[in-house]
């Protein structure tokens, strides 16, 4: 047994590491960091999309022959590791992560070619149609009509938080192509233009004043025939390889670990108001040291599915604890978060965005003002893409055979 | 031995119970626009309706209710999810003005007060240090700074601890005395808090009143509050899990939920018990008792509140309904005057 790196691999961190060091401007990074919600809006990820694409390290998660960096999943983990503890803003995930390697997979060659480069240019910003708001958990349900009429389809009904729909251009959605067949057997996966008048995007304030997420209307919006992923009820095994794309050779737990680090140095200054800082109050230092002790485990939880993926062996039944772990650590650290600062911890900003010329002005210290915002659109995380109770349900049946 | 509400105790619950019908959350979300982040034409009929009166001694023109009775008003303000600032400025300055005449203007609803008792990088403590009463010959004038003033952006009279040769002493200072400086910033509730600056600020002859004893009082009153608040998400939840349906059947009937609803239900009734207790049991050590219910009752209120938005699956994590506003009013109580650690930490160093 053996947890390190070979000496070729760690070249390659320190080739990340020094990119990083050079192109993460200020701007980047505290837009990065003073982000309280789920996703960071596009005009900073944007920025940092462009620079991954020019130097070709943007679609980590695409084939080398579709625009993909030819990564080992090694360097693909040390590379979001890298990015997690230099604190670089995430991309534009619905595009790069999660229909691109959709239509590097199941995409005719037309699509591909029409769809990928828009996506690593940016031209394209995406936003994903799944939940309605009769389908949330029971996801199989969902109701959207698109109708095969000549060589389009006419797409009728609601989606519901549907991240960014606002900054969106294209919708990749699932819709029942056939309401005769058997629930998930009806079910195709379809590209939708957003800027047409059949779509009506709704704003969703979340309990942070933010503006993450949407109601999207369509009514008889359109699509052309040849936006079909796939064959015509083959919605559902795509949308399960795009959460299985998603699951396994994961890297969260370094972005926690460094968000620990953080926690700590606030907590050297931040008085107690009793004796010395809040890293000498028992109670807080210990909260601390037991929400990294479980970071660092959660770490090698995450090199154990690496090492099974190096080998070319399937992940072992770990990853199905991934989500589940990561999602309840962060909303511990978030909560602890709100704790170190106080009253300051309470302050909730209802201007947008934090970073920036037009940021209000933190009560404290910058991390203070993005606590409380960031803990409650936190809640979040155990409720998207399969909540607790229905992993937990998952990993009950499938992993441990109940 | 009796824990039935007598005549009055019930005549205020249902006035409360009145005042908070068609206070939802679209009312709540534009009276938030309002100047001030307050609606004050309900903050004068909670007045009218005797909600800020019963706070302060009949002596001094109030109500003269008892403890338990203004708890109950409290919890049946957390159950309607009110957003009226009654704890923090209807209860707390009705009992720091005793004997004082800004009380009258406090008790009719014409003057709205908030209460400056925090300090910047002093966390939780309640002794001032930070703003200084001079006594010179021209009278007292106070300077410093003091932060967290609940509803400071809407108030028009200050209640201010402040030092006066290390003793920490109350004055109240309108809003337009010469000296201030108030920055207004929302906080976690909704509601608009302050720092304010003091520059020399004239002031009178300091309150009769003792912070820390009505600080113990207001603080049987957030954990009142709570109390109120976790029940009603608790209410709203069952009732959500029975009609939301997944899988073609209401959530509810999942055994896992059934489980959780029942811990929560346990717990509300565990955090109702604690604040009859620490209402009607005499306790030699009374406030550390008071931190060590309201650690407890923080603790299980929070857990409450963030069950009942997880249930709520999506719609929970939204400002469209009530259970996002009870869980960031929940919060703010949790922390007011103390956290859960540093009040369970006063609370084990006596019990
Ligand atoms: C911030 C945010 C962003 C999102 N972004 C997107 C997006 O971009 N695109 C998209 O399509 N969707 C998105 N979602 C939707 C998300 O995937 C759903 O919220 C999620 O699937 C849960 O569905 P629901 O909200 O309808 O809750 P419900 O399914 O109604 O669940 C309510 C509660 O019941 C529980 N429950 C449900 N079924 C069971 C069961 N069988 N056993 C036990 N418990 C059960 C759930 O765990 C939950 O606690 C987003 C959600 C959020 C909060």
């Amino acid at each position: 047994m053996d947890i390190a790196f070979t000496d070729e691999d760690l070249a390659f961190r320190d080739e990340v590491r020094a990119f990083l060091d050079e192109k993460l401007n200020p701007r980047l990074r505290e837009g990065s960091a003073q982000t309280p919600s789920v996703f960071t809006e596009p005009d900073i990820t944007r920025e940092w999309q462009a620079i991954l694409n020019e130097k070709g390290w943007l679609a980590t998660s695409w084939p080398k022959e579709d625009g993909g960096p030819g990564w080992s999943v090694v360097q693909k983990y040390l590379f979001e590791k890298e990015c997690a503890i230099a604190g670089a803003p995430s991309v534009p995930i619905l595009g790069l992560k999660l229909v691109g390697p959709v239509i590097c997979r199941f995409g005719t060659p037309a699509q591909k070619a029409h769809f990928l480069p828009r996506i690593l240019s940016g031209e394209d910003y995406w936003c994903q149609g799944y939940s309605e708001p009769g389908s949330g958990s029971d996801l199989a349900s969902l109701k959207t009509r698109a109708e095969r009429v000549g060589d389009k389809y006419i797409v009728n009904g609601s989606k519901i938080w549907t991240t960014h729909a606002h900054h969106a251009n294209w919708i990749f959605a699932l819709v029942r192509t056939n309401p005769e067949a058997k629930k998930q057997e009806g079910i195709s996966f379809l590209l939708i233009p957003m800027e047409q008048p059949g779509v009506t995007v709704n704003p969703i304030m979340t309990m942070a004043n933010d503006h993450e997420v949407n109601a999207t209307f369509f009514d008889n919006a359109e699509s052309d025939a040849s936006n079909l992923i796939g064959e015509e009820g083959q919605g559902w095994t795509i949308a399960k390889f795009l959460l299985e794309n998603e699951r396994g050779g994961g890297c969260a737990a370094p972005g926690l670990l460094a968000q620990l680090d953080r926690i700590e140095d606030y907590a050297r200054a931040e008085p107690s108001g009793v004796n010395g800082p809040m890293i000498h109050d028992a109670g807080f230092a210990q909260r601390l040291a037991r929400l990294r002790l479980e970071a660092q485990a959660f770490e090698v939880t995450e090199l154990r599915i690496l090492a099974e993926m190096i080998k070319g062996r399937p992940a072992g039944p770990q990853t199905s604890l991934v989500k589940l772990v990561s999602s309840n650590l962060r909303q511990s650290i978030q909560m602890l978060s709100v704790d170190l600062f106080g009253y300051e911890g309470l302050q909730l900003p209802t201007a947008r965005p934090l970073y920036g010329n037009m940021a209000p002005e933190p009560i404290g210290s910058n991390e203070a003002q993005v606590a409380m915002p960031t803990y409650l659109n936190g809640r979040a995380y155990t409720i998207f893409g399969g909540s607790d109770e229905v992993q937990k349900t998952i990993i009950a049946k499938q992993v441990l055979g109940l | 031995m009796n824990f039935d509400l007598d005549e009055d105790q019930s005549l205020f619950k249902a006035t409360v119970e009145r005042f908070v019908q068609g206070c939802d959350v679209q009312a709540r979300l534009r009276a938030r626009k309002l100047p001030g982040g307050l609606d004050r034409a309900r903050w004068s009929e909670m007045a009218e309706a005797g909600l800020i009166a019963m706070a302060a001694a009949e002596a001094d023109g109030g109500l003269g209710a008892s403890e338990t009775d203004c708890a109950l008003v409290a919890q049946a303000l957390g159950q309607g999810l009110a957003m009226e600032p009654w704890l923090e400025c209807g209860f707390l300055p009705a009992r720091l003005l005793a004997g004082s005449p800004h009380l009258e203007g406090v008790i009719d609803g014409s003057v709205l007060a908030a209460v400056a008792f925090a300090e910047t990088g002093r966390r939780y403590a309640l002794d001032a240090k930070h703003v200084q009463a001079h006594a010179g010959a021209g009278g007292t004038v106070l300077r410093g700074e003091k932060t967290f003033v609940l509803s400071g952006g809407a108030a028009e009279l200050f209640i201010v601890s402040a030092n006066l040769d290390g003793a920490t002493v109350l004055y109240a200072v309108p809003r337009d005395t010469a000296g201030l400086d108030i920055k207004p910033y929302p906080i976690v509730d909704g509601s608009l808090a302050a720092t304010i600056t003091f520059r020399d600020v004239a002031v009178g002859e300091p309150l009769a009143a003792s912070l820390a004893s009505c600080i113990d009082e207001a603080m049987v009153m957030a954990i009142a509050e709570m109390v109120g608040t976790a029940h009603r998400l608790f209410d709203d939840t069952l009732a959500y899990v029975k009609a939301r349906e997944q899988f073609g059947q209401p959530i509810g009937r999942f055994q896992v939920i059934q489980h959780r609803m029942v811990d929560a239900y346990s717990r509300v009734e565990q955090m109702q018990s604690a604040l009859y207790r620490v209402l009607l049991v005499p306790e030699k050590e009374r406030l550390a008792h008071i931190c060590g219910i309201k650690a407890l009752v923080s603790d299980d209120a929070i857990w409450t509140a963030q069950q009942a938005v997880q249930l709520h699956g999506g719609m929970g994590t939204t400002d469209d309904l009530g259970i996002g506003h009870g869980l960031k009013r929940i919060l703010l109580l949790s922390k007011l005057f103390a956290d859960p650690a540093s009040a369970m930490a006063a609370y084990a160093k006596v019990a």
